[in-house]
């Protein structure tokens, strides 16, 4: 058995004051809010948040209270923020798989400028430390990912963005990634975007290029779209994604399908998808990939969402070829600018004895305008 | 028969809002006689918001007693109450917004809740009234009286009746101010439904 703690270092992180939920509020379809663009600045969510979401964010703090925008007689041009998020963790693995460690520390710069009603750019830079304790601060560089780009809102239906950014997904959960993300051909690639939406109909169709390097040498583009519809008074968003992907060795084809529903305190948010592979060289189909995520969550109180997240992959070209793991999850959004989150994932591979286990606590903090 | 329709747009109507002040109306109709008693409802005022999407406030706090009378076709007597200072859209802080700031609950009688009343059902068989109807009512809320229109879905269950109904209401037309916070509002037309039992008291 192997035992490893890490302990925060939030002295220094106290000093910025402030912070937001490491996870977008998906969760918060289960009031009716079933599209983004409410709280947040970009139509895909997460990221900056509109005068808007800042009232909704610290309404739904345990700490409640008014927001005040810097000036509520003007639009904001510029906003930006500076977010925290760090990790402590317990691995407990006697066996394979092992979970692996998060990073301990990564922070956000985020930066927005309207320049007139319908421009915008965005930008942010994200430090990373090197998974595993702070002790390997001090060895190994930082990632840091430089991210953002222009957005044209022509109105309230219509907005085309080029970017670099997460590729676009129908439960869309911030910086967590998931197994869905993993076999994906850069975490953030260049793309141009276009974000179509009516009362009922939402469609989000883009294309991408490589983002970094190792995208570079593989040559890796393609396409997408995810279409939702939206039922039962903004309650329910069920949709379909489609996405091609050509490499240099390798062509991909993923179809998936996905859920988000809430009702009053509870809810479900599921995505689910396969992937075909062809060898471009020799045109042979390789076995098909399934990944899942789904997620049940109850909010008892407004300040607090608790879950339980399962995550599963059939990959017959993968080291394990069929993988789980769940965790229940407990997110407390104490005030606008603190939020912590404590889960314990048990992660399990078909063919494998036991299981490994991953305490961890989350910590995450931004300052608000 | 007639007087269960009726009880069921009765019913409909006062989900919109009102106090628990209930009349009585001694009536008899076919095999429903005497007042029918609202119970196990549940009132949601949809609201869309102005950059899409929309919230839900919602209560279980109507009341009220509808009698029809064999006399008047398809007129019901009685009113439909529901308490406002009950309303709750799952954010304290917006609930306290839309008491106080715009309902003004505060104000008292008048404004703390909304009653439905004068109820007139069309388009369904009196005698048998089960099925899909449209309605008319009036509707007081923040301190004023609108006619409001809107469909109903009445069915049996026994000797009771389960209503559904539901009608927009413009919020400018009660002389509400209209609903902002931080650059989002609330659209000017709401859509109130309401569900409840019409329990047979005889």
């Amino acid at each position: 058995m192997k035992l490893r703690t890490v302990t925060f270092a939030i002295a220094g992180i106290a000093l910025f004051a402030s912070a937001t939920p490491a996870l977008a509020s998906t969760t918060m379809i289960r009031l009716g809010y079933a599209r983004c663009s409410a709280c947040h600045l970009a139509p895909q969510g997460a990221g900056l948040l509109t005068d808007y979401g800042k009232g909704i964010d610290i309404a739904q703090s345990l700490r409640v209270k008014e927001y005040q925008p810097p000036d509520p007689g003007q639009a904001q041009a510029m906003r930006y923020d500076l977010r925290l998020l760090t990790s402590g963790y317990q691995i407990d693995a006697p066996d394979s798989p092992r979970p692996s460690p998060p990073s301990w520390l990564r922070t956000y710069l985020r930066g927005s400028a309207a320049m007139n009603a319908h421009n915008r750019i965005a930008g942010t830079v994200i430090v990373e430390a090197p998974a595993g304790g702070p002790s390997r601060t001090w060895e190994t560089r930082p990632n840091v990912e430089l991210l953002g780009g222009y957005e044209y809102r022509a109105n309230d239906h219509f907005t085309l963005a080029v970017v670099r950014d997460r590729m676009p997904r129908g439960v869309e959960l911030g910086e967590t990634r998931t197994v869905l993300q993993e076999a994906e051909p850069d975490r953030y690639p260049a793309q141009v975007r276009a974000f179509l939406s009516t009362n009922r109909f939402h469609v989000t169709a883009y294309g991408f290029a490589p983002g970094s390097e190792p995208a570079r040498d593989r040559e890796a583009r393609g396409g997408g779209v995810l279409g939702e519809v939206l039922m039962f008074s903004n309650h329910i968003a069920l949709g379909a994604s489609a996405r091609h992907t050509t490499e240099l060795t390798m062509q991909r084809q993923t179809f998936g399908g996905y859920a988000r529903m809430g009702f009053g305190k509870w809810g479900i948010l599921a995505e689910h998808e396969v992937t075909t592979r062809t060898e471009r060289a020799t045109s042979l189909s390789k076995p098909q990939r399934y990944a899942g995520y789904t997620q049940v969550f109850y909010a008892p109180v407004e300040w607090l969402v608790t879950s339980v997240i399962g995550e599963q992959t059939n990959d017959p070209m993968a080291t394990n070829r069929h993988t789980f793991r769940w965790r229940p999850e407990v997110q407390a959004r104490l005030t606008d600018f603190i939020t912590i989150t404590a889960s314990a994932r048990t992660d399990m591979a078909r063919g494998i004895n036991g299981s490994g286990r991953m305490y961890l606590v989350q910590i995450a903090m931004k300052t608000v305008q | 028969m007639r007087k269960l329709a009726f009880w069921s747009i009765c019913g409909v109507a006062l989900i919109s809002m009102a106090p628990v002040s209930a009349h009585v109306v001694n009536i008899a109709v076919g095999e429903f006689v005497g007042p029918l008693q609202v119970s196990d409802a549940s009132v949601a005022v949809r609201c869309p918001l102005t950059v899409g999407g929309s919230f839900e406030a919602k209560t279980s706090a109507l009341s009220g007693q509808l009698v029809v009378d064999p006399k008047k076709s398809g007129a019901i007597d009685g009113t439909l109450a529901v308490d406002l200072r009950t309303l709750q859209t799952g954010i304290g802080l917006r609930d306290n917004h839309m008491r106080d700031g715009y309902l003004e609950v505060h104000k008292g009688e008048g404004f703390q809740a909304a009653t439905l009343n004068k109820i007139q059902l069309d388009g369904i068989d009196p005698v048998l009234p089960v099925g899909k109807a449209s309605f008319r009512g009036f509707l007081t809320l923040h301190g004023q009286e609108r006619e409001v229109t809107g469909t109903a879905d009445i069915r049996r269950q026994g000797s009771d009746l389960k209503v559904s109904a539901s009608f927009p209401v413009k919020v400018s037309d009660f002389a509400i101010q209209s609903p902002t916070y931080l650059g989002v509002g609330v659209r000017n037309e709401v859509t109130v439904a309401v569900n409840f039992h019409a329990l047979n008291k005889r």
